[in-house]
């Protein structure tokens, strides 16, 4: 700004003075203008000052080049100025230009040279793809190679450039040069609540300032902040396309491993039920979980310890997810675990108390008299005309009324319950080591326990980390071990608690559990002991599961050129699985059973997996063009082999081992299976960006499996994708936006979550088909050696922007998924001796959108206030369906379910709810009129008139939530919200009409049900015991908001802490699941209760 | 040097793609990949093991097709018209009735399914003759397309209308499945799927004749002690089984030449002399009152007292199953007069004011193809009334009956009295009368409005389509 100022007022005198003096020295040249002076310790501008005082020559320069140079002594006599400018600037970089009345000073401009490394000041890797830029002219400049290393020549006018070193994740650099070739060594630090700059694809890393694909990137810092329970949670309140299931049923079940989407379902469901064990279903559009490289579970991410993530990626489109080929179908998820810090010898701690509190507030369930009130109205007590009868009807009906008079009302729900349920969890870790050897050992140990008494899952894990540089090779090798046991409640399933009527008492006389709460009898249901389920938690009863894992995890990195890497990665899993479910001769389950009481249930299952990769990188950048390239092969095996057997007979509780029991259950055997499968890939991905604007990427993965027919063993999957910088561009150059980047992308991926040998004609040996002391083998499925893999192909079109300073940031995709080639039961004719076979037929489309918005709306010195929202919508068209999906229909409604159930027709989405339309109740009769196809009115309810009502898809749903810093402290919050969907509630029919009336029932079952001709009521007649099916009535809006998390943290000042030896100290409160409002009433959580979670944590580190 | 590094990792990789088809072939511990199961003569053996299995299964000829609902067909059982009875519909020849209807639906899937078993193994053991030793290549083709035939003319026999009842030459009958394959078949005529049949049976003995144990060959074998592979062929689809078999065919397709073929082939299992019909010295102990010596052909049901037997004949555990005999049906099958029938005394037990059937009780086969059967059809064959009346009262005399004179008429009718009192509870008797397309029920004999509706069960309504040419 001031010599800007100082150069007009230069120009303007220029301006006045030549207009006055024109002409005088107009006939020589103006340099040839001879001068006489001698001074002393001058600068510059004085000496151009006596000049232009001699000969009237005006000089124009810029005041900051010649404040470079230092003060001189300069004598002449009638020295042309040239000469003398000539002389006296030799040494510095000054040419001048003469012109009529002027003299130009202009600096000549310099070559500088640097070369360098850029490295993480905290782990002292070295950073690939970290950006070098020129602070003056930013559109200069160039990105490290795969070993961080760069070189970078320019030329500036300016005598010490600064060169802008940034890399997303880390804080930028700025580094002034002294020299015109230089060789620096840069350490970045890394920057907390900024995203990586790198897309973790597993395998190879890509830059992602020219990365074609839809990637969220996490770091393990967010998701701690969201909840320290479980992973899974955590990426749902942040993602919009990662989707937990709902699991009405299951609650807050800590043993119910959640169920994941990504971006919806993918596949076609197995309509024939017949090849396909049952762990298959419904897990059919789980996403591939890649952890440090090696493909896992999702109940291994379920149990993985939130602390040690460092990083997770979800990889959603076709070029982020191409090189996983036929996993990648349902989306990958990339999750790394930190690796040791180099320095001193460092622990970190991690410790929680964890407060589970059952909300029970959907429950509203009628008190005893209330119960026996609706009992009488809904007829259970009218059965006969026959006084004989009537009277032992009056019999059973006092007997219960007796019960009401004496008082007893028993709140069955909570008998089960914790009041509260309280956990712990520990985490220790231990990292040091120096530049060429690290190490890192950690300790977890997490308590969580369930809200039902009893139940829980204790997680046990260590894991020991190694790495090793030696010149430019590096090894890296972590083993774990986890210990993860599952016990359910003694206490059994919620449900039945549910059903109990309130004038049951659980006690006897002497207030000891009894082990039959009512004793009815009554001419409709005969002589019926009612079990008490509350008796079952004093016995020796064991539920409980336990699983050991075992991984190691090896890798090499060998830098064979500075543009050239190799990595191999050799991965190995041993998981050994136990289930035991004991119950002994008094558990009420053998009420009413005389001979071989007690059972002892045992399963074992042990799986072996490896997994072995190598892949070939090369990155080269030059000037204006970045190329990287990537070339793997990968292979894969996993084998688990299963057995389980009954045991029944067990008189003594306390014998709780199957050696114990009398002998196996009539009729049954030992059943088990083994199997393996093995899977091959080679893949390679080329990026290629030009001048940091365009950019292009294509990835070709060629997968081979043991699971397809063997003249379809290999598939083959590609993608491509473009991009565009466009805040590179200089009709884009603004401060107010930092990045604008638009992508496009499309490809083919494949899936395989099914039974591994549907595919192929096999053979059975069974001990069923013994015949004259041979064993027989038969046909096990009719097979199809055509059968191919399952292909989708992914479009996607996607928006990062960051305006106004990075302080508004978000994404925008919209894609299209279509699913080929699904695998589907096509049914054969009867004669062929098989009912269906596999084959590659239908088809499904989804289509939909997500998008995430943060920004900063405040910030000062202190304070800080960001708020983020997110959300997604898709839908889901069957496109295709087989012959085998259409009978399944037929066979559905045959069945007379009385929940609407998936029905598969072509052009309609499988989130469609099914059901006939109603006109609502007669007030006059009490019974439901329902609308048939032909738009009469009817009283019967028919199959014929199903009808497409509504889809339990949401206009919108996400998250959202404000995140707020203040000096030290932290606020987060995260909340998640849905509408504009519609569910059936099921819970509600089940409850109020759909009722065993023998049980409890809702509240509303007796309140709100049809008892008077002529007063409107919402549900059918009181006494109509008759099952309602599916009927518009229950369908209603499911609008949602749930409060996932909020938490507040404190780090405590350095000083403080100081004096115990520590860095660090962070302590956190934070409550999740702690809100929900719902546009539906019902039940939820009905086997296992839901639960809030507050947990109080401290984070140390010394 | 570092570019000779990159080089052999390609090299590896290379090495490893050639090898990798090898290293997909896998299998389950309890399944095997077809190629890998008929890649030994076990391999083979196995799968016809597993198709008498499958024949063995309640399902199909372990209950169903013999001893009870075949039998309900033919009226033996008089509980079975009770109203709670399971069977009450079949009784009365509905078939139409839903539990009816996927009973027959489901006896036509299974035979189906066995008929593809019995095709897979057939489409593959021409390719792996090398694998055979000895003679066993042609005894278990043999065997295999011997069942082929048997099941298809069983389908034949309740699916379509029998040859005397109709013009067989345009009648639509049943397709004839001889490939494994997802591909449709047509629905070929009563005479060409009988053609078929023939043709397989014909097949089957020719390969069988040289080396069966059970053959003309049978001097050469000391028959008590056969090993390996040769063990347990006494009933099963031997040459003589397959002989018979065609003996039965042929008198079912009735035309001249027909039935001096069968004559020829039913006396030359006679004359075997390896099934002899049982005395009255045999019949000293309670193991021979199944009279399992005259088996040809019989499936092994290892508990089937237990498992079935016990539920349809054992009065303890009266059900909705009971299959049991008033003392008129008896009387129809077994005239009082002639109460010194060993069948009679051997095969029936008297419970009150029923009998049941006891000829299981000791016994875990169900005969399929038996001697007495070829006697009749020597009889119904024989050249000459002298001959025929020879062969009938060779049956009467091992059944302690008296010799008879008799006319030609009177033969005939007693033919089929015969039947009735010979195949109590092996679900032969209504195949008798439909082939001789009676219009009266067996034992009771009502007259029948529409024989054809009762004798020929409907094909199955859902997913049987056919080629339409």
């Amino acid at each position: 700004m001031a010599h800007k100022n100082l150069f007009h007022r230069i120009v303007i005198l220029f301006l006045l003075i030549s207009s006055a003096s024109g002409g005088i020295f107009a006939q020589s040249r103006p340099q040839d203008k001879k001068v006489t002076l001698n001074m002393q310790q001058v600068t510059a501008a004085q000496l151009f000052k006596t000049v232009q005082q001699q000969t009237g020559l005006d000089f124009i320069y810029n005041v900051k080049d010649l404040n470079l140079v230092t003060r001189f002594n300069v004598s002449a006599t009638g020295e042309s100025v040239a000469s003398l400018l000539q002389r006296v600037f030799k040494n510095e970089n000054f040419t001048f230009e003469y012109s009529e009345n002027t003299i130009i000073v202009k600096p000549i401009p310099d070559c500088f040279s640097v070369r360098g490394q850029v490295i993480d000041s905290a782990t002292g890797e070295l950073l690939p793809g970290a950006n070098i830029r020129l602070l003056e002219n930013p559109q200069q400049g160039t990105v490290t190679d795969l070993e961080g290393n760069f070189s970078f020549s320019f030329v500036s006018h300016d005598k010490h450039p600064t060169l802008v070193v940034s890399f997303m994740g880390f804080e930028d650099f700025t580094q002034m040069l002294k020299q015109r070739t230089e060789e620096i060594a840069i350490a970045l630090t890394p920057a907390e609540q900024q995203m990586l700059d790198v897309v973790v694809t597993g395998y190879y890393n890509q830059r992602k300032e020219s990365f074609t694909g839809a990637a969220s990137n996490y770091s393990g810092e967010e998701l701690t902040t969201i909840s320290n329970q479980s992973v899974l949670h955590s990426l749902s309140a942040l993602d919009p396309s990662f989707k937990i299931v709902d699991n009405i049923s299951m609650g807050s079940d800590p043993n119910t491993i959640p169920d994941i989407q990504v971006r919806g379902t993918n596949s076609l469901p197995d309509a024939s039920g017949t090849n396909l064990s049952e762990q298959y279903k419904g897990s059919a559009n789980l996403p591939t979980f890649i952890l440090d490289g090696f493909e896992v579970s999702v109940e291994k991410i379920y149990d993985l310890d939130p602390t040690r993530v460092s990083n997770i990626s979800i990889l959603k489109d076709a070029s982020a997810t191409a090189i996983y080929g036929s996993r990648a179908a349902n989306g990958v998820v990339i999750i790394d675990t930190k690796a040791p810090k180099s320095g001193k010898l460092r622990l970190n701690y991690y410790g929680s108390a964890d407060f589970e509190v059952a909300d029970l507030s959907q429950y509203n369930l009628l008190r005893a008299a209330d119960k026996l009130e609706y009992e009488r109205l809904a007829g259970l007590y009218e059965g006969s005309d026959a006084i004989y009868v009537q009277e032992e009807y009056l019999k059973d009906y006092n007997e219960r009324l007796k019960l009401v008079r004496q008082g007893v009302d028993t709140d069955w729900l909570s008998k089960p319950l914790h009041s509260v349920g309280v956990g712990q969890k520990h985490s220790v870790q231990l990292e040091g080591g120096n530049d060429s050897f690290r190490y890192g050992v950690n300790l977890t140990y997490n308590q969580s326990v369930g809200v039902m008494k009893g139940s829980g899952r204790n997680r046990l894990g260590t894991s020991i980390k190694l790495q090793y540089n030696y010149k430019n090779l590096r090894f890296k090798n972590e083993l774990s071990f986890d210990n993860v046991l599952s016990k359910n409640s003694p206490y059994g399933n919620f449900s039945v608690y549910t059903y109990m009527n309130p004038y049951y008492s659980p006690y006897d006389e002497d207030g000891k559990l009894k082990q039959t709460a009512f004793q009815s009898s009554n001419p409709h249901l005969g002589s019926q002991a009612i079990p008490n389920p509350l008796y079952n938690s004093i016995l020796n009863v064991t539920d409980s599961s336990v699983y050991d894992d075992f991984i190691d995890n090896f890798s090499v990195e060998w830098n064979i050129l500075t543009t050239l890497k190799f990595k191999g990665n050799f991965s190995l899993e041993r998981i050994t699985r136990r289930n035991d479910t004991f119950k002994p001769a008094d558990h009420t389950d053998f009420i009413g059973t005389d001979t071989n009481k007690g059972c002892y249930a045992k399963g074992s299952t042990v799986s072996l997996s490896y997994d072995g990769s190598a892949v070939l990188s090369y990155f080269n950048g030059w000037n204006t063009h970045t190329l990287s390239l990537n070339g793997g092969w990968n292979v894969q095996q996993t084998s688990s082999d299963y057995d389980s057997y009954t045991v029944t007979g067990f008189p003594n509780q306390q014998l709780n081992h199957p050696a114990f029991g009398n002998g196996f259950e009539e009729g049954s055997t030992i059943v088990g299976d083994a199997q393996t499968t093995r899977l091959m890939g080679f893949f390679g991905n080329v990026n290629y960006s030009y001048s940091n604007r365009y950019f292009v990427d294509a990835s070709l993965r060629a997968d081979g499996s043991s699971q397809f027919g063997s003249n379809q063993r290999w598939g083959t999957f590609w993608s491509g994708g473009l991009g565009w910088n466009l805040h590179n561009e200089d009709f884009l150059a603004n401060d107010n936006i930092n990045q604008l980047r638009l992508r496009l992308s499309t490809g083919y991926t494949g899936g395989q979550n099914f039974y591994a040998y549907q595919s192929m004609l096999m053979y059975q040996y069974q001990s069923r088909l013994t015949y004259q002391n041979y064993i027989g083998t038969i046909i096990k499925t009719f097979g199809n050696d055509n059968l191919k893999w399952q292909r989708t192909q992914k479009h996607n079109y996607g928006l990062d922007f960051a305006l106004f300073d990075n302080r508004l940031s978000g994404y925008v995709n919209y894609y299209i998924e279509n699913s080929k080639d699904l695998l589907a039961d096509i049914t054969m004719a009867s004669y062929l001796g098989f009912d269906t076979y596999k084959e590659n037929l239908g088809e499904t489309q989804n289509k939909g959108y997500e998008f995430s918005l943060k920004g900063t709306i405040f910030q000062t010195k202190d304070w800080r206030v960001n708020l983020f929202v997110n959300g997604g919508h898709y839908t889901n068209i069957l496109k295709r369906i087989s012959s085998g999906l259409s009978s399944y229909n037929k066979k559905a409604d045959a069945a007379g379910s009385t929940a609407p159930y998936v029905r598969y027709v072509e052009g309609a989405s499988i989130n469609t709810i099914w059901v006939v339309p109603s006109a609502g109740i007669d007030p006059a009769t009490g019974n439901e009129i329902f609308i048939s196809k032909d738009g009469t009115y009817t009283n019967k309810w028919s199959e014929q008139d199903y009808m497409p009502y509504a889809s339990t898809d949401p206009k919108l749903s996400g998250t959202f939530g404000l995140i707020l810093y203040y000096k030290n402290w932290e606020l987060n919050s995260n909340f998640y919200y849905r509408f504009g969907g519609y569910a059936y509630n099921q819970t509600l029919v089940d409850k109020v009409e759909n009722v065993d009336p023998y049980g409890n029932v809702d509240a509303r079952a007796l309140k709100d049900r049809w008892q008077t001709s002529g007063v409107a009521a919402k549900y059918k007649r009181i006494n109509d015991l008759s099952k309602t099916k599916p009927t518009s009535r229950f369908v209603e809006k499911d609008n949602l908001l749930t409060g996932n998390s909020l938490s507040i943290a404190y780090t405590f000042d350095r000083k403080l802490i100081d004096k115990l030896g520590a860095e660090r100290l962070k302590v956190i409160l934070c409550a999740n699941d702690f809100m929900r409002l719902s546009s539906i009433r019902r039940e939820v959580g009905t086997s296992y209760p839901f639960a809030r979670h507050f947990s109080c944590s401290a984070q140390l580190t010394f | 040097m570092v570019q000779k590094k990159i080089l052999f990792l390609p090299m590896i990789l290379c090495f490893t793609l050639t090898a990798c088809e090898d290293w997909f072939d896998l299998s389950p511990k309890s399944e095997l990949k077809a190629e890998d199961l008929f890649e030994t003569e076990q391999g083979f053996r196995d799968a016809l093991i597993g198709c008498y299995a499958l024949m063995a299964q309640p399902e199909l000829y372990g209950a169903t097709l013999t001893y009870t609902y075949m039998d309900v067909l033919s009226g033996y059982y008089t509980t079975a018209s009770g109203s709670l009875n399971a069977f009450r519909y079949a009784y009365e020849h509905d078939y139409t009735n839903q539990i009816e209807e996927s009973r027959k639906d489901d006896i036509w899937k299974k035979q189906y399914n066995v008929v593809a078993n019995l095709n897979c193994l057939l489409e593959r053991i021409d390719e792996k003759v090398d694998v055979f030793s000895a003679n066993n290549y042609e005894l278990i083709k043999g065997e295999a397309l011997a069942m082929r035939g048997f099941i298809h003319f069983d389908l034949l026999r309740m699916f379509a209308p029998s040859p005397s009842s109709c013009i067989p030459s345009i009648e639509d009958a049943i397709p004839y499945v001889d490939r494994y394959t997802n591909q449709l078949f047509p629905q070929l005529t009563v005479s060409e799927v009988l053609k078929r049949i023939i043709d397989d049976l014909q097949q089957a003995r020719v390969l069988l004749a040289e080396v069966d144990p059970y053959g003309p060959r049978h001097s050469d074998f000391d028959l008590e002690n056969l090993k390996g592979i040769l063990k347990g062929r006494t009933f099963r689809l031997n040459y003589y089984a397959t002989t018979a078999l065609l003996a039965r065919t042929l008198l079912y397709r009735g035309e001249e030449y027909d039935k001096s073929q069968a004559y020829e082939y039913a006396t030359e299992v006679i004359q075997s002399n390896l099934f002899p019909l049982i005395g009255s010295a045999d019949l000293s102990s309670i193991e021979q009152n199944g009279f399992i010596q005259e088996n040809i052909f019989a499936l092994e049901y290892i508990g089937m007292k237990e498992e079935l037997i016990d539920v349809y004949f054992y009065v303890p555990n009266t059900s909705s199953q009971m299959l049991a005999i008033s003392s008129t049906t008896l009387n129809n099958i077994y005239p009082i007069a002639l109460n010194i029938d060993y069948r009679k005394q051997w095969w029936l037990e008297e419970s009150g004011s029923y009998h049941l059937v006891s000829k299981y009780n000791y016994s875990e086969r169900v005969p399929l193809l038996k001697v007495p059967e070829m006697y009749l059809i020597a009889t119904e064959t024989a050249p000459t009334l002298e001959l025929a009346t020879e062969w009938f009262n060779l049956l009467q005399h091992h059944r302690g009956l008296p010799n008879e004179e008799l006319s030609e008429v009177q033969l005939k009718e007693r033919l089929l009295k015969e039947y009735t009192k010979e195949f109590l509870a092996e679900g032969q008797l209504f195949y008798a009368y439909k082939r001789m397309n009676i219009d009266k029920t067996p034992i009771t004999d009502t007259p029948l409005v529409n024989p054809k509706a009762v004798y020929t069960l409907p094909l199955p309504e859902e997913n049987t389509f056919f080629v339409s040419d």
